[in-house]
């Protein structure tokens, strides 16, 4: 178990650390390497001007030197100067300087953050229950009221886009109806119960919205579970229908589930632009929107490596959950 | 096995204790019929099932695939979704009667008056729950008595089905088991609350052949322990040789032939098991005897024909006057002039025609 638990996170550094050469190598030494340059010269920028702006910051070192202060600047932090003189310290971990913010891409990033973990885990709390729960009941029900109720709206809500359906949701239930809360983002260290009103809102909808796909994978899974062998051996033992279901069948559905569940939740946290732009609470995807229209290319790398590394770690949970899970994965 | 059965016509049934014809009756099916309401049509899984079972017999039900002989075993279990299945006639089991009987019922009679082992240990046992918790379960459905107290039953009963450190076994899953240990532990979990009725679906099928031998040599001694009553699902016929009383054959959904064991492996007195014996190898005919397969396919479930079911397939129907065998079809009647023998068939005389024309080609 150990030496399982130690090979699954040695790998996942060295996914960290190869995404960390694959980020560099895109933005600092591709075709956007003169992004910032472009950036900072303005107008009526010429060759020669970005050539001397790079000289200042920097960015015509040789590539290697360049990713060694990149890799020093994550580890232990770095100035940040230009033409010698003091910009500003960028501390560890230095994921980019914005030269447009004057700012550390780092700290905006820990200012999004809290945002973001609060849609995605805050809107997990109804998703994960609720796609689990309608699911079982929508599938050992299959062809009944109860379940052509469930797929009917799930797939109503499912199959519009999810910007739709935030936005009319938005308007009539929190602007014009006044069912539910305004939302906006106050920090949970500042006031829990504004946060968590300011949250609410978002949570529902988020929420709902994911469920609807999860119900129709558990739904699927357990009509297929139901008419397993084992589950026709548990129903021949004379315990009742529901710890059948809710026990035998769906003790199945777990591992199948988690594997989804931890993996959805790995690439939402890199940012769920829509909810932020709709429900007007500033996490990472509209710090990445905003970033890419800049062309600010120091926050831009950072968005993508934070992203990236949220995907690593789900997927190393999702890897040791499983053992506990389901016992028949080996631990080799 | 296979060749005491095919090859010399004698096969007596081995290691069988003396039957006790005053034995309680166990279980009584008459004109059991099974249906399930599809898009295409109703399909006549079972059309007409009857036979008895008395304490500590063990009756071989056979046919083919589709035959009918898992559904209605299942039917006795309650193993039927009430909403997809239509089901007549009558289950008397402990006199109960289960035909229209509510789940609760079913649930009470699980595990305890009937229990069932399924053909595949694999794919029958909950693949990531420990074995002895899923055996103690169902003890725990049916006696008031602590975890401890389950799980130390599961433990002796998977002693006394001959698992090795039962104790250890009783902690792991069911994919650290051979097939035969697995097979093993659901003879465990089937009489874990010592049932008067075990249903076993062709517990056998999905092992290893020298496995099969154990096994069954295995539900013998437990049931000479146990004293239950057996239902021997199977399309083996060495199977039955091994262990069955008595033998119902199905076809198409019904009962074609009864009688014991060793009469009907002897002396068959319908065409369709004159087919089934036909269509078995034996070990000590000639390299290069050929079989005889029964020809052409069952007929769909959909819309069974019009008289008997077997006689497209049937080579003896030009022996029944008149045109009988398509338009009418046969009673499950008492053979003339043998007591206890039952068959589905028009022919006058089918003791003289297997004696002159069918046993000599299964020598």
């Amino acid at each position: 178990m150990i030496v399982y638990l130690a090979r699954r996170i040695l790998l996942a550094i060295s996914v960290l650390l190869a995404t960390i050469v694959l980020v560099f190598g895109l933005f600092f030494t591709g075709p956007a390497k003169d992004a910032v340059a472009y950036q900072l010269c303005g107008t009526h920028c010429t060759n020669a001007r970005v050539k001397t702006i790079n000289q200042g910051l920097g960015l015509n070192e040789p590539v290697v030197k360049q990713f060694g202060d990149y890799v020093k600047g994550i580890v232990v932090g770095r100035d940040i100067t230009n033409n010698g003189s003091f910009v500003g310290h960028c501390d560890a971990p230095c994921l980019g300087w914005s030269y447009i913010q004057q700012e550390s891409a780092t700290t905006m990033i820990k200012q999004a953050l809290p945002v973001t973990l609060a849609i995605v885990f805050g809107s997990a709390v109804i998703f994960i229950p609720g796609g689990l729960i309608l699911g079982v009941l929508s599938g050992r029900t299959r062809g009944s009221p109860l379940d052509r109720i469930i797929v009917g709206v799930s797939q109503v809500i499912g199959n519009v886009p999810y910007y739709a359906v935030a936005l009319i949701f938005n308007l009539y239930l929190i602007f014009d109806w006044h069912i539910l809360p305004g939302t906006q983002y106050v920090p949970l260290t500042q006031n829990a119960g504004k946060w968590f009103i300011g949250f609410l809102g978002i949570w529902i909808i988020y929420g709902l919205f994911n469920s609807t796909y999860y119900v129709r994978f558990v739904r699927a899974f357990m009509i297929n579970t139901l008419s397993a062998d084992y589950v026709r051996t548990a129903r021949s033992k004379g315990i009742s229908e529901r710890r059948v279901v809710w026990v035998h069948a769906l003790r199945a559905t777990f591992a199948p589930y988690l594997t989804l569940i931890g993996l959805d939740i790995g690439t939402s946290l890199s940012g769920a632009i829509f909810t932020e732009q709709i429900f007007g609470v500033q996490g990472l995807g509209l710090l990445a929107i905003r970033s890419l229209g800049q062309s600010d290319l120091p926050v831009i790398s950072a968005t993508v490596l934070v992203g990236a590394a949220f995907i690593v770690v789900a997927n190393l949970i999702v890897d040791l959950l499983y053992v506990v899970v389901d016992p028949t994965v080996k631990l080799s | 096995m296979t060749s005491t059965l095919a090859g010399s016509g004698s096969p007596a049934p081995a290691r069988r204790p003396p039957l006790d014809p005053n034995a309680p009756v166990i279980l009584t099916v008459e004109d059991l019929k099974v249906q399930f309401p599809t898009e295409d049509g109703l399909v006549n899984a079972v059309s007409g099932v009857s036979y008895e079972l008395r304490a500590g017999q063990t009756l071989a039900i056979v046919g083919e695939s589709g035959s009918g002989k898992s559904v209605s075993s299942m039917a006795i279990m309650g193993l039927h979704d009430p909403k997809r299945s239509r089901i007549s006639g009558s289950i008397l089991l402990d006199g109960q009667e289960l035909v229209g009987a509510p789940q609760k019922t079913f649930q009470r009679i699980r595990s305890t008056t009937a229990a069932m082992i399924f053909q595949d240990p694999q794919s029958s046992l909950h693949p990531l729950k420990k074995v002895g918790p899923q055996i103690a379960e169902a003890y725990l459905a049916h006696h008031k008595v602590s975890k401890q107290v389950a799980a130390k039953r599961a433990v002796e009963m998977l002693d006394r089905v001959g698992v090795p450190n039962p104790d250890r076994r009783a902690k792991q899953y069911p994919f650290e088991f051979s097939g035969g240990m697995r097979q093993r532990a659901m003879i465990a979990l089937g009489l874990v609350n010592d049932p008067k009725l075990l249903i076993a679906d062709e517990p056998t099928t999905a092992l290893d052949v020298t496995v099969q031998a154990q096994i069954l040599d295995l539900m013998n001694d437990l049931q000479r322990e146990f004293g239950s009553a057996i239902i021997m699902i199977t399309h083996d016929l060495a199977v039955v040789a091994e262990i069955a009383d008595f033998v119902l054959v199905m076809y198409a959904g019904r009962s074609v032939e009864h009688g014991t064991a060793q009469e009907v492996l002897a002396n068959p007195r319908n065409p369709y098991t004159w087919g089934l014996l036909s269509s078995v190898p034996s070990l000590t005919a000639d390299v290069g005897t050929e079989l005889h397969p029964i020809p052409g396919n069952p007929p769909s479930l959909l819309n069974l024909p019009e008289g008997c079911s077997f006689r497209p397939r049937c080579g003896f129907s030009d022996r029944v006057p008149g045109d009988r065998c398509a338009a009418e079809l046969p009673e499950f009647r008492q053979v003339p002039g043998e007591p206890g023998r039952m068959t589905r068939c028009h022919l006058e005389d089918p003791a003289a025609i297997f004696a002159d024309e069918v046993a000599p080609t299964l020598e």
